[in-house]
């Protein structure tokens, strides 16, 4: 029995077996892009059915084979993202000093201003739906795809594996397991907020 | 996993709820030499600890007890920092856990560590009245080791899980009773605090349709779950509990106490002296985890203040049977008297217009007992009601809703609040 999830927007979706296994792979390849490797320790700091949370293992999702830590090979701690659980989320910087701290951007406001670890990369994060382009590591809980900035034009590049697509002047992300069972959608940019370096 | 047969048929999951007393003693003893063994080996701490301590000469949980010294948060925290021998390169998720002095525990864990508790929480959601197919409301696994336990208990059982979308603040109570309702969600999994908030905010029968609730985090009275059940429409609830650090605890359908999972912890309540405390003496909880992990959890000091049950239970299992009463450090000393959360729990929920109110407790109340209450309530009654039921001077306050950035915890200090307040 494959779960459901609540989106960002409200609407309550379902996503199969390969559809999440999909996106485990996208949310690996961008966390890879975004400096994650094998044995560093990734902070994840976001909202209850974030994939950019439950993706993270194959512990947090029913029948998920792998997710994008054991495919990176990451470890990796997660944290409520409310201002109420601040303390924790800081507390457990402190003491594990992570490589890669992801906080969704409700909280990293605050958050900046409590932690001292420079070394230590922060990306801001959030479901596109509700963030737009105010974020380096974009997600669509509604459609399971990933896209991140790049660090040369600070445009967004979609998660190694996605299926893209071009409708007139915008471009889609999309999980390529879902466009497979014939569902299109995804995270929507116009072509100016695209990559194209390479 | 777990090597258990699986019965899933009527009310249970698995052989071990039909073993003997001995039969699980001697389960727990064989696991106990081997964790005494393995943690003088792999854990520089626990080589010091139990340097003159040989497994073999444990033949009983009771030189178990005997011998076998107790180990403090202070003393593990010191284990688990950086530098420390406990966290190594196969700790693979982290958890954490906070006591009401703020002070924050990692937890790590292997693999194996969390696959050994999917089993007794999916024997706990299966007491709870969870089945194949139904549709299962749960928090994110993500956050907490129980809740990613749960989440592989859920696909254990052959349930199917529902995620709503934010956190568990008031802020997020739409979200969730949309996705109750949406899903026609028959099951819930919450945290107790979450869930009287719901109760206030949310509307009357908000969770039509659920058939059974398991719940967190607090101890919930039979007032307050006959009410929530009630006004909700929840049809039972069961309360679950344990630690980040291992205990596992679950209540059968008589309700009167949790039976612990004894396949995977062995609790014992402590007396202040480090005796056993008897059945029904509250003492200090003691975890020890049966699996080794990431960090071996040998008597280990919890925080939490807890009592034994002695007579076997209506259900007929033989896995003992506890009650978690508070934290310790939850305790507010006015005066002599030391009053817990759990005492103030037990008074607001005697009384219709208090009962199932959010409240926290404010520590440094200058001879005085200084409580916040959630919700537009008569603070002069209530200020009554708590003087005369305690003996001591009370302030009361009362606010709409209590900032979860309170904390989730009964007691905050007076200064941490003033803090916070000014933010």
């Amino acid at each position: 029995m494959m779960p459901y999830f609540q989106t960002a927007t409200m609407k309550l979706v379902y996503h199969s077996t390969d559809e999440l296994s999909a996106a485990a792979k996208l949310l690996a390849s961008s966390m890879r892009a975004l400096g994650a490797k094998k044995k560093v320790i990734v902070q994840v700091c976001d909202l209850g059915s974030s994939p950019l949370m439950y993706l993270q293992s194959r512990w947090f999702i029913p029948g998920l084979v792998e997710g994008a830590s054991e495919i990176v090979g990451y470890r990796v701690i997660c944290s409520e993202a409310s201002p109420e659980r601040v303390g924790v989320f800081v507390d457990a910087h402190r003491m594990l000093r992570p490589s890669l701290t992801i906080i969704n951007h409700s909280i990293s406001g605050l958050v900046r201003t409590l932690i001292d670890n420079i070394n230590s990369r922060i990306i801001i994060a959030g479901d596109f739906d509700e963030v737009g382009g105010d974020a380096q590591l974009v997600y669509s809980s509604e459609w399971l795809c990933f896209a991140h900035k790049c660090e040369s034009c600070g445009k967004f590049i979609p998660a190694g594996g996605s299926n893209v697509r071009y409708e007139g002047d915008n471009v889609i992300i999309e999980n390529p397991a879902k466009a497979r069972n014939g569902r299109y959608g995804g995270i929507k940019l116009d072509k100016g907020e695209y990559c194209n370096c390479s | 996993m777990n090597r258990f047969t699986l019965l899933m048929s009527g009310e249970y999951f698995d052989e071990l709820e039909i073993w003997s007393r001995s039969r699980i003693e001697k389960y727990q003893l064989k696991r106990i030499r081997r964790l005494i063994e393995v943690a003088k080996r792999a854990s520089n701490f626990y080589k010091t600890k139990f340097r003159d301590l040989n497994p073999d000469e444990v033949s009983s949980l009771k030189d178990f007890a005997e011998v076998v010294p107790l180990t403090s948060k202070k003393e593990l925290i010191s284990a688990t920092s950086i530098g420390g021998d406990a966290v190594s390169d196969d700790d693979h998720i982290f958890f954490t856990t906070r006591g009401t002095t703020g002070e924050t525990l990692i937890i790590p864990q292997k693999d194996e560590e969390l696959e050994e508790y999917v089993w007794p929480a999916a024997r706990g959601l299966w007491w709870a009245g969870l089945r194949p197919s139904m549709r299962v409301v749960m928090l994110s696994p993500a956050w907490h080791r129980l809740a990613a336990c749960e989440a592989g208990a859920v696909g254990l059982i052959g349930a199917e899980a529902i995620y709503f979308w934010g956190s568990s603040s008031e802020k997020y109570v739409r979200n969730f009773l949309n996705t109750i309702r949406e899903s026609k969600a028959q099951f819930l999994s919450i945290t107790t605090p979450f869930l009287l908030t719901i109760f206030w905010k949310g509307q009357k029968r908000a969770l039509e349709g659920v058939e059974k609730c398991i719940t967190v985090g607090a101890p919930i009275s039979p007032m307050a779950r006959k009410r929530i059940c009630e006004e909700l429409g929840v049809g039972e609830i069961y309360e679950r509990g344990g630690t980040q650090e291992g205990a596992a605890i679950d209540e059968c359908r008589f309700h009167e106490a949790h039976h612990v999972h004894e396949d995977v912890c062995l609790l014992e309540v402590i007396r202040d002296d480090g005796y056993p405390a008897q059945a029904g003496e509250v003492g200090r909880l003691a975890v020890t985890r049966l699996y080794q992990g990431s960090i071996p959890i040998i008597r280990y000091l919890s925080g939490d203040l807890a009592v034994m049950f002695g007579e076997t239970c209506g259900c007929g299992r033989e896995l003992r049977r506890i009650e978690l009463i508070d934290r310790e450090d939850n305790a507010v000393v006015v005066g002599w008297k030391r009053i817990l959360p759990y005492q103030i729990r037990q008074i607001l929920d005697m009384d219709e217009e208090f009962c199932c109110r959010n409240f926290l407790l404010v520590k440094g109340g200058y001879g005085r007992l200084h409580i916040i209450v959630e919700g537009s309530v008569d603070t002069v009654r209530l200020k009554r009601l708590l003087e005369d039921q305690l003996d001591v001077e009370v302030m009361v306050e009362s606010i709409g809703s209590i900032p979860i950035r309170f904390g989730y915890r009964p007691v905050i200090d007076r200064q941490l609040l003033e803090n916070l307040q000014s933010r």
